[in-house]
């Protein structure tokens, strides 16, 4: 599904990824935890091809196809969503034209108004999403919480084959991140060969999306690869600890 | 609410506003003077379409007056003077530009006497590599108290176009408050890259953001909202 072979990446100057491999494959989900500033989210914006980062060498391929080189809106087509850790606003783009626009991009023939608005109702409905935001401009006045909401509500209108969760819980109160996960644990039961990447700080909403493989992350690159239980070890040694590199199963 | 409608068979005139009315404005291919007094105490609501116009118009708003105007102008060459004469009067004018030729689109607000506000919102979209400019300028006079005054420009470049923004304010008196603002780019990388993430072409993430940049400050109804809408859709970019 996923395949990054590796991948360098600058910023001016600087080496944002750094030979960095990842493999991921249908029905998979896998989880990447990194401290700050390791390259994270940049690795999500890459994968869908944005223009401030420049990829020195390597390849990504998403089902067997490089996607270097395409632009972001052919990548997302394909099926590729993130969603983001700080979904921006967009004043006066109203959120379910937004919404609508998206859904009509994937599909021959434009979606009936009624089926468009029975779908978008029935999902806001499921993820306590306020009515009121779907009539106002993409996240104005929305909350943390509400923004994550829309992230998830747009991937399940999407129908993507691969997401990947940035930082999904910054900014959701726990009541929210169960809400949030169970959408996306259904959407994930519905769509069993979607593959996950998570991006995360903490293995607290790993408890919920339980990968298969996580992923240590530092400096650009992966240091380590190992199951579900990698996750409570780097939380209780932290990312410094080399201890954990030097033990068991290596990514490299 | 009285109604009238003014299109291109209008001869130069002057034109009195005495009770509450909505005005539907179409004008094309014009240069004509018009005159527009609003007397004391009305409500006035204008609805405002013009293509490639070079009008000189002319508001006179008496005391206790409002006036709301939404105007949606492809290729505007026009000349507006707007004078708060009286107290406790106010204007919204949003103007919303599209723009495809050489032009300049001029206002004056003149706050001749205390207690008035004004709220102006230029926005256009310069689609080719033409050159627009706005002139906006804001005159308090030295016996107008307790001024409110704001003015907001912006003009977003489609291609390698030639803008200008001259948001003038003189001000002659205190006890006023007064705001303006010009901003000349292009749309928010960010906001496309969003927009992108989620399968919209570019041009796609272009017509809804011109979309709102152009609307979003007009309080308009269903109807209005349409015709303006399939207005800004035929924007060749």
């Amino acid at each position: 599904m996923l395949s990054i072979k590796k991948l360098n990446v600058v910023v001016g100057d600087k080496k944002i990824l750094n030979d960095f491999n990842i493999d991921i494959k249908e029905g998979e989900i896998h989880a990447i935890m990194g401290p700050n500033g390791t390259g994270k989210s940049t690795l999500s914006k890459v994968i869908l091809g944005n223009k401030n980062y420049e990829v020195v060498s390597g390849d990504i391929k998403f089902d067997g196809k490089s996607i270097l080189g395409l632009a972001t809106d052919e990548i997302a087509r394909l099926g590729v969503f993130v969603s983001f850790q700080n979904p921006i606003s967009i004043e006066g783009v109203v959120n379910s034209e937004f919404l609508k626009t998206a859904i009509n991009a994937r599909r021959e023939n434009a979606i009936g108004l009624f089926e468009f608005v029975k779908e978008l109702e029935g999902k806001a409905k499921e993820l306590d999403y306020p009515e009121e935001l779907i009539h106002r401009g993409v996240n104005v006045g929305a909350s943390g919480g509400e923004r994550k909401k829309n992230e998830v509500l747009q991937m399940e209108l999407l129908e993507p084959k691969f997401i990947i969760l940035d930082e999904l819980d910054s900014g959701l109160d726990i009541d929210s991140l169960k809400k949030v996960c169970e959408g996306i644990n259904n959407y994930l039961k519905n769509h069993p060969k979607t593959g996950v990447l998570i991006i995360t700080h903490y293995p607290r909403i790993l408890e919920y999306i339980k990968p298969q493989f996580v992923h240590m992350m530092v400096c650009g690159k992966i240091v380590k690869t190992g199951g579900y239980d990698l996750a409570f070890e780097i939380e209780k040694k932290g990312y410094s600890d080399t201890s954990i590199i030097d033990s068991g199963e290596n990514n490299e | 609410m009285n109604k009238l409608i003014v299109d291109n068979s209008i001869v130069d005139s002057d034109i009195f506003i005495d009770k509450d009315t909505d005005l539907t404005v179409d004008l094309q291919d014009t240069e004509k003077e018009l005159n527009v007094y609003v007397v004391n105490g009305t409500l006035l609501k204008i609805f405002i379409k013009t293509k490639n116009t070079k009008n000189k118009v002319t508001y006179y708003i008496d005391d206790n007056s409002n006036v709301v105007i939404n105007k949606l102008a492809i290729d505007s060459n026009d000349d507006i003077t707007i004078n708060m004469k009286d107290i406790n009067s106010s204007i919204k004018y949003n103007s919303s530009i599209i723009n495809y030729k050489n032009n300049t689109y001029t206002q004056k607000i003149n706050h001749l006497s205390s207690d008035t506000k004004s709220r102006i919102v230029n926005h256009c979209i310069n689609v080719e590599d033409k050159e627009f400019k706005f002139i906006v300028d804001g005159i308090i006079n030295k016996n107008a108290v307790r001024v409110d005054f704001k003015q907001d420009n912006k003009i977003i470049n489609l291609k390698d176009g030639k803008s200008n923004i001259l948001p003038n304010l003189i001000v002659d008196s205190d006890d006023i408050e007064a705001e303006h603002s010009a901003y000349i780019g292009t749309f928010d990388e960010n906001k496309k890259f969003y927009m992108m993430s989620r399968g919209l072409t570019n041009n796609e993430s272009d017509d809804l953001l011109i979309k709102a940049f152009l609307l979003n400050d007009m309080d308009l109804s269903e109807k209005e909202r349409d015709i303006y809408s399939a207005i800004i859709e035929s924007i060749n970019k």
